[in-house]
């Protein structure tokens, strides 16, 4: 019988997916080589092979190969993420701001940049927590035996106005030091570090194989409640586990790139675009294409008007969006 | 180019004459005050304090004349989100009238409208400026050293020559954080003190 199941579009996705991880190496060792300073293919080798502390080493291996890394990580983060929203709330719409996640990011990590300035070490995990505090209390807003997709469209959205509030007024009351934050708002890489690395590392790997163990849940939940319950899924169970997963996958991704929207919203939507809605492929192509365009987009970010950076998330929004009018 | 514009025809109808300034550069301030004095009708008031403020400035600048030129960068902002001064901003206007060259200097695209501009930390470390201002938006001693220290320990910076001969300064925040005004020369005092620590001692 299985034979007889073979789908069509296998050879299609079969070639995508192998594009997209080719396209991710390709934007990955673009991200190495190019720069504010011109490196050479030999003068990487060397950092690599044999690490020596001068200005080369410096610039590549303490600048450079973190922030593309950082850039990946969060580009999958935050397209797995988005991918999984859109899934369970079966709303073309939702992205990793409609459980709170950006509000709350952004409502904590500016009260730490500007009332505490102290603490500034901290933004990453303040922004971490405040994201996950608000998609707690969006999950609450919404839980009528499970969390209700309509309810928590509607509590995010809430929420998300009422921690924009809250930063408004930070801006308007701390005027004189909004410019030490606008940076961290507007999403940039700008001197990250292996640190970052390693603090959004484990929730990516939790994220990867989560939405790998995720698509039977994410294929049955589309056919609508009923029909799911009838294929033998728990969906209140499912529902929850994954917006929890998505939670944490968006939230670290805030966390060391600050508010960078945008990926979690359409990168979805050109995966699916390419493989289809088939949640098996969706995932891990959305999570590819994430990756590849976050350490793009910031490559061409910090070296078009090079040495001045352009944060990533202006950049992002400035090519993506009428990029994205294209394909409708 | 000031802001505030929407304000004028407001406060034009309500009767109110009203005068915008934006203050950017050194000779802006003295410019200001001359004007100012001829506002309030005390001319020669104002000519006392610009004749102070020149001669301040004007023998910090002579002290240091003979004096290689150190190479800086002006950072404003926390480790977690920066930018650095061009000389359209007024920091930056005051470390070139000091002779000293910043490395940031020239990269404001806008023709005097971008004071500060985020900065590829690649080309900091290429550059390796001999000294670092730093000015954050805390008037808090305690924080601005342990931002000192986090900016010192970033793998990022840490490398840098300014890092490692300890030569990353905090500006204060009343003289720097925004124009200093008439006390204009106590900012160029301080920047001295910074720059050409071996003329200040004498």
């Amino acid at each position: 019988m299985r034979e007889l199941a073979t789908d069509p579009r296998q050879t299609r996705r079969t070639i995508i997916g192998m594009a997209g991880l080719a396209a991710l190496v390709a934007a990955l060792l673009a991200g190495i080589k190019i720069g504010a300073v011109s490196v050479t293919v030999y003068d990487i080798w060397n950092v690599i092979s044999a690490p020596a502390g001068n200005e080369v080493y410096q610039i590549v291996y303490n600048i450079r190969i973190p922030r593309v890394f950082v850039g990946a990580l969060t580009g999958i983060n935050l397209a797995l993420a988005g991918c999984i929203l859109q899934g369970i709330l079966r709303n073309p719409l939702a992205d990793p701001g409609i459980i709170g996640v950006s509000a709350g990011a952004g409502l904590a990590a500016m009260t730490v940049m500007i009332l505490w300035p102290g603490l500034t070490a901290l933004v990453p995990t303040a922004a971490f927590s405040g994201a996950l505090l608000a998609a707690g209390i969006v999950f609450l807003l919404s839980w009528d035996r499970g969390v209700q997709p309509l309810k928590l469209i509607l509590a995010g959205v809430a929420l998300a106005a009422f921690f924009g509030g809250g930063m408004s007024a930070l801006m308007v009351f701390h005027s004189d030091k909004v410019q030490g934050t606008v940076n961290w708002m507007a999403g940039s890489f700008q001197g990250r570090s292996w640190d970052h690395v390693l603090m959004i590392l484990p929730y990516s790997m939790v994220g990867v194989a989560g939405a790998m163990l995720a698509h039977r849940y994410l294929n049955a939940l589309q056919l609508g409640d009923e029909v799911a319950r009838g294929l033998g899924i728990k969906v209140e169970t499912a529902r929850f586990t994954l917006v929890v997963l998505a939670a944490l996958l968006a939230g670290s991704a805030v966390s060391v790139a600050g508010l960078l929207g945008f990926v979690g919203l359409i990168i979805p939507h050109i995966a699916r675009m390419l493989v289809g809605s088939d949640f098996e492929y969706l995932l891990p192509c959305s999570a590819l294409l994430g990756a590849t365009l976050v350490v793009a987009a910031d490559t061409l970010a910090r070296t078009a008007f090079s040495p001045v950076e352009v944060p990533v998330g202006i950049f992002m929004a400035f090519l993506g969006a009428p990029f994205f009018i294209y394909l409708l | 180019m000031p802001f505030h514009h929407n304000l004028i025809p407001v406060l034009d109808k309500a009767g109110i004459p009203i005068l915008l300034q934006s203050i950017e550069r050194y000779q802006q301030i003295i410019d200001t005050l001359q004007f100012y004095g001829e506002l309030a009708g005390r001319p020669e008031q104002a000519q006392t304090v610009i004749a102070e403020i020149q001669s301040k400035c004007q023998s910090v600048i002579d002290r240091n004349k003979n004096h290689p030129a150190p190479s800086v960068l002006v950072v404003f902002g926390s480790p977690a989100s920066f930018n650095m001064a061009t000389d359209s901003s007024f920091s930056g206007d005051l470390v070139k009238q000091l002779g000293a060259v910043n490395i940031a200097g020239k990269y404001d695209g806008s023709g005097g409208q971008m004071g500060y501009v985020p900065l590829s930390m690649e080309y900091v470390a290429k550059q390796n400026p001999d000294m670092i201002f730093l000015i954050t938006h805390s008037s808090d001693d305690k924080i601005n050293s342990k931002f000192q220290n986090e900016l010192a320990n970033h793998p990022a910076w840490r490398g840098l020559k300014a890092v490692t001969d300890n030569k990353v300064h905090v500006l204060p925040y009343n003289l720097f954080a925004i124009n200093p005004g008439t006390q204009v020369g106590d900012a160029m005092t301080v920047l001295t003190g910074f720059l050409y620590p071996e003329v200040s001692k004498k």
